[in-house]
């Protein structure tokens, strides 16, 4: 009976209505206490049940039951021909094939956010990407996910995306486009030079779509374009060992790592992949003592830097030569002698380099020596350390640069110079972004003017995408397939998790479109792996086996071509060791924002940089010294001049950063884009400058000027010095290793006036290993996307009202041109005494009995005493309705966790909704709930592992052995409060 | 003066040779006759701070307690800073009532009525700031224990909050009774004085037949007796309590076992200096100065000095305990206080309450009534720094340097507190208009103090 099944079946049967003639006599029975009144009169509007039923109870004639039925059969047949807005619930009835309501979906896929193109899992929700998390089965990234990469979700959601393709700024369908622009395609590739600018292109089907596009077009030219490119380091091998390679790098052998101004821990190269590397080879507990010494030469205070032994702060100008003098000794030590300059140096840096050096050759063959230079002397001069070390094909393999089209900076120069010679007749442009990023602003547009064709691929509105005359908006990367080689034989797969949200298309699919190929991308993926990837294995004799495996696992490993023979060629360098007026400029990227295309992230712009803790802005940031000479404080204005190029910006006094420098992010002062981003800092790029073949990001003899103003900067933490309290625990290596037996008194304790909590059959807990954490945040953007956590904006985090529920404290210790820095994770503690609960009037906060200290937001009346009495700080209030209005927005909220409304109290939870899944999942399966069931959200996210947490109760668990064996620590532990977080000490492995 | 006093010690409570009449007359004249130009000027100021308070209050809930300037670190600042200093203000009344009656200090009968409204005003004007203090103040009423169909949901008796709501509400309670029953006699007096027959049936019905025999008599003493028995307790406890949400906690400058008698001292002082202003300011604008008169300023003032060097003891303790303690954190907190970013409140309220409250040692200014009543304000505005650092410079640096940080008030903040002034002057203002200002039947009583006549019986 389909006419029935629909609405009479669904209707809830009330005993009300079908008994309703019966009752007339019988008691009268109320439906609660707020209406009393007696059943089934006024639930619905009069008559409305009875007509309904009385088509079943059939009082009708015949014939008006035959209309009814006619009526009801027609009705919903013609509806359905309709597309009337239809709402996509899931129904248990007639489902999609494995989805089930409430019970989330994971995907395997590469990540999109920068060119490391990390092993992602994506969890969907009824449909919806909510949360990307590391694959611990990627080849490549090995699980963990950066801040970057957990915020993408975001972005998917991005109310300013473009919803469909627009024609001179008119909104225009895919079909109209597609009518159109092969005609000015073939018009644009006769009358001059088509140019496709992609950022780096590390895909090899989208190689292969290019190829069948300038099949199509030969008067073409694809240009990759990477604002902070890797250009020197990619050149720097062709010149001294005759192979353009990516090279691959390696911890897992290295004893001692070098690196000059590289910040390979927080966005250089691939953090996420180092991080791994790096917390393994720095487990000094694991390692039996071979632990992997760390020593970092720069100007910035970098990530890298804050986690290094021996941190060497140098002008930014400096960094070059120190890796001159680095080479010159280590020739020295090895007996073979490389020409180059003679380097001036202070005597004191000079004997630093000299110990360095000799560290080095120590560890010959085990060490690795990085430059995040974009000089090809530089890269060059680090090339030859590592050959003269033995480290190239080791902790340095050279892959040789195919299916992977990487940025050049000379070529895109040389484009630049012929859109202003008009020779450029057609400009499509997909992921770069010059009309921010490059650093003549005014010579981009004057070329931009001169190309009759512009096509944007862009998601969202730029720079870029603003002058072009056809907008044919591309996919996130979550709505897209696309392939990554990875280097060494592995290649990531990108899967959809959504249909793509408007109107967009991927590029690849349009570039084929355009070229007259009938194949949709997916099909061309497919059948360019046939053709290139799947002979190169033998595991699979299918390729249909081979595909789904490389779909399921988020890609697939065919085994490493050769590591590319390649013999070393002395390089020729020279060094320009011109004494320079003014000050150092550096250039460089924040761990949230980097190169500016996540600039309308507003997750990634209200992450306080690691380093400095600042949100919302970049600024200039001066050492104390150099502060003090010039006489500004943070929050003063300075002005920035270099030639004709001007900034003004707010100073940042940083503690350890290079003499006579000044380093400014890029990334910021975006004039195109969504709202988020809309105006948020200055523009850094115009202090480019194109030397030596390569855009460079140090500028020497930039003047510096105070100027009248004051800008507040948003700060999370404004104190940066322990006061000597007990709070990060730090140890030598040797002392860590002693056998003296770990001081934690986890479940001890002093004498309590509060009775014991019943033990459950868990007690959930949490080891914090400092060592390990290298304060890259990732844990953070994980957080806030896992528990919907709001943005409250830069006004609210100046009023100290940021709701993260994990922060990362870093303090500092030592001098102030060269401190130490520790980076300490805090979330709620879990105390067992727990102050907070015992002071909430409404017991809004209370403790559960497997040990979590659990906020009940809708008991929370909104005293804050709890807040207060937390001794930890780590309680959020809702100051305000924090408004998740933006319907797109709204979309990336995880739906296992409700919205806190306004005037709550709310903190971290130990992703209860983590817990209470893997507990369930245990449950169906009949048996406790063990380790590895579930990973909480900070835990899963952490790169390097820093975070384990578990089952106390049970003595087995990872995080039980930790404690028992290492030096833990609980926070506080002489106020009692008993603490479910405990921290391993911070080890340092000194010179 | 016709009568010479029977001791040379004891000066006259009433001065200008009243008679009974002229006690009715005196303090019934305010009420019946037209108010003054200055008694309207005064209302509508209140008034105009009343309105803008209560639109500011308005705001604030329909907006967010994001209006106001507190942070993260911060939860607690100008909002329970107010509470306190109001609650502190409100401690004049029950022990002016209770015990000065218990101890039979006849001084009191000319400025107790006055004090127990102010007491309740006070009172109002504090348990608003608990309520607005809330996120969600519409759930204001969970914080009662009562039966509920949430589960049910109890409320936590361990939390030192909850013990303010019974405090408070306790406190107000009693106070009203207080002062309601001291009112009868005189309202009755009222009654039989008025020439309208509305306000007699008025009177009447709120004097609750009094008919001024013996018996009534009597028993209306035995019950001011056993209420100024029940009410000496809450004297204690009201501030014990308060000062509890704080010592209690776990944060250096909080944690005090010191803290009940400290704040109870400390309420005392304050409540005592606001009846010194308001008494001042009454007594010149009522012209009451001979019920009200100098020889009471003095009383007052002298439990101001004894208060007073209790708080400043109280100071020195806390910090002696901090150094004597050992405790590396409470050690900062008071080093902080003295010499952090709030060091201008600590030091504002150490000059305030300490150092310039010494001067009441020089007779000479102690008999000058503006320099009393500079000083009574001075007191104030030092007991409200007190809470103020209290709560603000313990909180915004405890343990975490990290989460250090700052507070500054938003104007909303500003404009709650002063629309409290207004509710509470509003208020005040009313009082002295509509009802006997001064206990005409206590002070009756005491009307032939230091003028030779046969001792009077108590009352």
């Amino acid at each position: 009976m389909p006419l029935l099944k629909a609405p009479l079946l669904e209707w809830p049967r009330d005993w009300k209505v079908t008994m309703d003639d019966k009752t007339k006599e019988a008691p009268q029975y109320w439906q609660s206490i707020e209406g009393q009144s007696v059943s089934g009169t006024d639930e619905f509007p009069s008559g409305f049940v009875e007509e309904m039923f009385d088509v079943v109870n059939a009082k009708k004639s015949r014939r008006e039951f035959l209309t009814i039925l006619g009526f009801s059969v027609a009705i919903p047949t013609l509806t359905s021909c309709n597309k009337i807005p239809v709402t996509k619930a899931l129904g248990f009835l007639n489902r999609e094939e494995g989805t089930v309501p409430g019970v989330a979906n994971w995907y395997a896929s590469t990540c999109g956010g920068c060119e490391a193109a990390c092993g992602l899992l994506v969890k969907t929700r009824e449909g919806r990407p909510i949360k990307v998390e590391g694959n611990p089965e990627s080849p490549h990234s090995r699980g963990g996910v950066c801040a970057v990469g957990q915020a993408t979700v975001l972005s998917l959601y991005d109310s300013s995306r473009f919803v469909q393709p627009l024609a001179e700024g008119k909104p225009t369908t895919w079909a109209a486009i597609d009518g159109r622009i092969p005609e000015l395609l073939r018009t644009a590739n006769s009358q001059g030079k088509i140019v496709l600018i992609t950022g780096r292109v590390s895909s090899p089907s989208t190689l292969a779509v290019i190829a069948k596009f300038r099949a199509k077009y030969p008067n073409f030219e694809h240009i990759p374009y990477e604002p902070f490119s890797y250009s020197a380091l990619f050149e720097s091998f062709e010149k001294t060992h005759g192979l353009r390679s990516i090279p691959e790098y390696s911890l897992s052998d290295v004893e001692t790592l070098v690196a000059v101004g590289a910040d390979f821990l927080g966005s250089w190269y691939g953090p996420v992949a180092f991080a791994k590397d790096y917390s393994a080879q720095r487990d000094v507990n694991k390692r039996k003592g071979a632990m992997l010494r760390h020593v970092q030469v720069e100007a910035l205070m970098s990530v890298a830097g804050s986690n290094a032994d021996l941190r060497v702060p140098v002008a930014a100008g400096e960094e070059a030569l120190v890796l001159v003098a680095l080479l010159r000794e280590i020739s020295k030590l090895s007996g073979r002698s490389i020409e180059s300059p003679a380097v001036q140096m202070d005597g004191r840096l000079l004997a630093t380099v000299r110990t360095i050096a000799a560290d080095l050759w120590k560890a010959k063959g085990k060490s690795l020596v990085l430059s995040g230079s974009n000089r090809v002397d530089d890269q060059m001069a680090v090339n030859a350390i590592n050959e003269l070390l033995g480290n190239i094909g080791r902790s340095v393999k050279l892959m040789p640069a195919v299916d992977v089209a990487v940025a050049s900076d000379s070529r895109f120069e040389n484009l630049v110079s012929d859109m202003v010679g008009g020779k450029v007749s057609a400009l499509l442009s997909i992921d770069a972004n010059p009309g921010y990023a490059y650093y003549a602003p005014e010579r981009w547009k004057n070329g931009v003017s001169k190309v009759p064709l512009q096509i944007s691929f862009a998601e969202a509105r730029n720079e870029t995408s603003k002058s072009a005359h056809y907008i044919c908006p591309g996919n996130h990367f979550l709505e897209s397939w696309n392939d990554h080689a990875l280097g060494g034989g592995k290649y990531g797969l990108t899967q959809p998790t959504i249909q793509p949200l408007r109107a967009t298309r991927m590029f690849q699919e349009s570039l084929l479109r355009w070229a007259g190929e009938t194949l949709d991308y997916y099909d061309f993926i497919r059948s360019h792996w046939k053709a290139h990837i799947f002979p190169r294995q033998k595991r699979q004799l299918l390729f249909e086996g081979f595909w789904s495996q490389a779909v399921h696992d988020g890609g697939i490993d065919v085994g490493a071509a050769s590591n590319a023979k390649a013999a070393f060629k002395d390089p020729r360098l020279t060094l320009d060791s011109a004494k320079s007026e003014g000050l150092d400029l550096i250039l460089y990227q924040k761990t949230g924002i980097r190169d500016g295309r996540h600039a309308n992230n507003p997750w990634l712009h209200e992450l306080p940089d690691p380093i400095t803790k600042v949100t919302w802005d970049n600024y200039a940031q001066l050492s104390p010294e150099t502060a003090s000479k010039i006489g500004v404080k943070t929050g003063d204005m300075i002005a920035l001049q270099k030639g004709n190029i001007n900034l003004s910006l707010p100073v940042l006094v940083q503690p350890g950063l290079g003499g006579n420098t000044v380093a400014v992010a890029v990334g910021y002062g975006r004039t195109e884009c969504g709202k988020a981003g809309l105006g948020v800092g200055k523009n850094a790029y115009p202090f480019v400058v194109f030397a030596g073949g390569e855009y460079q990001r140090i500028q020497r003899g930039v003047q510096l000027t105070k100027v009248s103003g004051h800008y507040e900067l948003a700060l999370t933490q404004t104190h940066h010095v322990m006061e000597g309290r007990d709070l990060v625990r730090e140890v030598n290596k040797a002392e860590a290793l002693s056998t003296k037996t770990a001081v934690h008194s986890a479940e001890k304790g002093q004498p309590s006036m509060w009775p014991e909590h019943k033990p459950g059959e868990n007690r959930w807990g949490m080891a914090i290993d400092l060592s390990k954490c290298t304060g890259c945040s990732a844990c953070v953007i994980s957080c806030q996307a896992e528990n919907n956590v709001p943005v409250v904006g830069r006004e609210e985090v100046l009023k100290r009202r940021e709701m993260h529920w994990i922060r990362l404290d870093r303090y500092y210790s030592g001098s102030e041109s060269n401190p130490s820095v520790v980076h300490q994770p805090i979330l709620c503690q879990h105390c067992e005494n727990a102050p907070c609960e015992t002071v909430c009037p409404v017991l809004a906060t209370v403790h559960s009995s497997d040990g979590l200290n659990q906020q009940v937001y809708n008991r929370c009346v909104g005293t804050r005493y709890c807040a207060n009495n937390c001794p930890y700080k780590v309680r959020r209030f809702n100051w305000f309705d924090y408004s998740h209005d933006d319907a797109w927005g709204r979309m990336a909220l995880n739906p296992d966790i409700v919205v806190r409304s306004r005037g709550v109290m709310e903190k971290c939870s130990f992703c209860i909704q983590r817990i209470q899944e893997g507990r369930l999942k245990a449950k169906k399966e009949g048996r406790k709930v063990a380790e590895g069931d579930f990973k909480v959200a900070c835990q899963q996210s952490c790169p390097s592992d820093a975070i384990v947490f578990g089952d106390l109760a049970d003595p087995n668990s990872e995080v039980s052995k930790l404690l028992e064996h290492q030096k833990g620590y609980q926070l506080l532990e002489e106020l009692n409060v008993r603490p479910r977080v405990s921290f391993l000490p911070k080890v340092r492995n000194p010179l | 003066m016709s009568h010479s006093p029977i001791s040379r010690t004891r000066k006259p409570l009433v001065i200008g040779d009243k008679s009974y009449g002229d006690v009715t007359q005196d303090v019934l004249r305010p009420i019946e006759a037209r108010p003054t130009k200055g008694w309207y000027v005064c209302l509508m100021v209140a008034a105009t701070c009343l309105v803008f308070g209560a639109a500011t209050v308005w705001y604030q809930i329909a907006t967010g307690i994001g209006t106001w300037g507190l942070n993260k670190t911060v939860g607690w600042a100008w909002d329970i800073t107010n509470f306190v200093f109001w609650v502190g203000i409100g401690h004049a009344g029950t022990l002016i009532s209770a015990i000065l009656l218990l101890f039979r200090q006849k001084w009191r009968t000319s400025i107790n009525r006055a004090a127990e409204a102010m007491t309740i005003f006070a009172v109002i004007c504090a348990a608003i700031f608990p309520v607005i203090h809330m996120g969600r103040p519409w759930l204001a009423f969970w914080m009662f224990p009562y039966p509920n169909t949430r589960g049910p949901l109890w409320v936590n008796f361990r939390s030192p909050l909850l013990w303010d709501v019974f405090a408070i509400s306790t406190y107000f309670t009693i106070s009203l009774v207080f002062w309601f029953i001291g009112l009868i006699p005189d309202l009755a007096t009222m009654r039989d004085h008025s020439s309208s027959a509305f306000k007699r049936k008025l009177f009447g019905v709120f004097s609750l037949g009094w008919n001024g025999s013996a018996r009534t008599w009597a028993r209306y003493e035995t019950l001011c007796l056993i209420l100024a028995g029940l009410a000496t307790p809450l004297v204690v406890s009201v501030h014990s309590i308060v000062s509890m949400d704080f010592a209690t906690a776990v944060i250096p400058g909080w944690h005090a076992t010191l803290f009940p008698p400290y704040f109870v001292a400390g309420a005392v002082f304050s409540g005592f200096a606001m009846v010194l202003t308001l008494m001042i300011l009454t007594r010149k604008v009522m012209r009451l100065d001979s019920y009200i008169t100098d020889s009471h300023l003095q009383m007052m003032c002298k439990v101001l000095q004894l208060t007073g060097l209790m708080v400043a003891l109280a100071y020195s303790t806390e910090f002696f305990m901090a150094w004597y303690s050992g405790n590396a954190y409470e050690r900062f907190v008071f080093i902080n206080r003295a010499t952090g970013p709030f060091a201008w409140a600590f030091w504002t309220m150490v000059t305030c309450n300490v150092v310039l409250p010494q001067l009441l040692w020089i007779k000479r200014l102690r008999l000058n009534v503006m320099f009393l009543l500079g000083m009574s304000i001075i007191v104030n505005i030092g007991m409200w720094f007190e809470r103020f650092v209290i709560i603000t410079t313990s909180i915004h640096r405890d343990y975490l340097p990290s989460s250090w940080a700052d507070y500054s008030p938003t104007w909303v903040e500003k404009a709650t507190f002063l629309g409290t002034f207004g509710l509470f002057f509003t208020c005040f203002l009313l009082f002295l208009r509509f009802l006997p200002m001064i206990a005409i039947s206590e002070v009756k009583g005491v009307l032939h103090y230091g003028k030779g006549l046969k001792e009077v019986t108590h009352g």
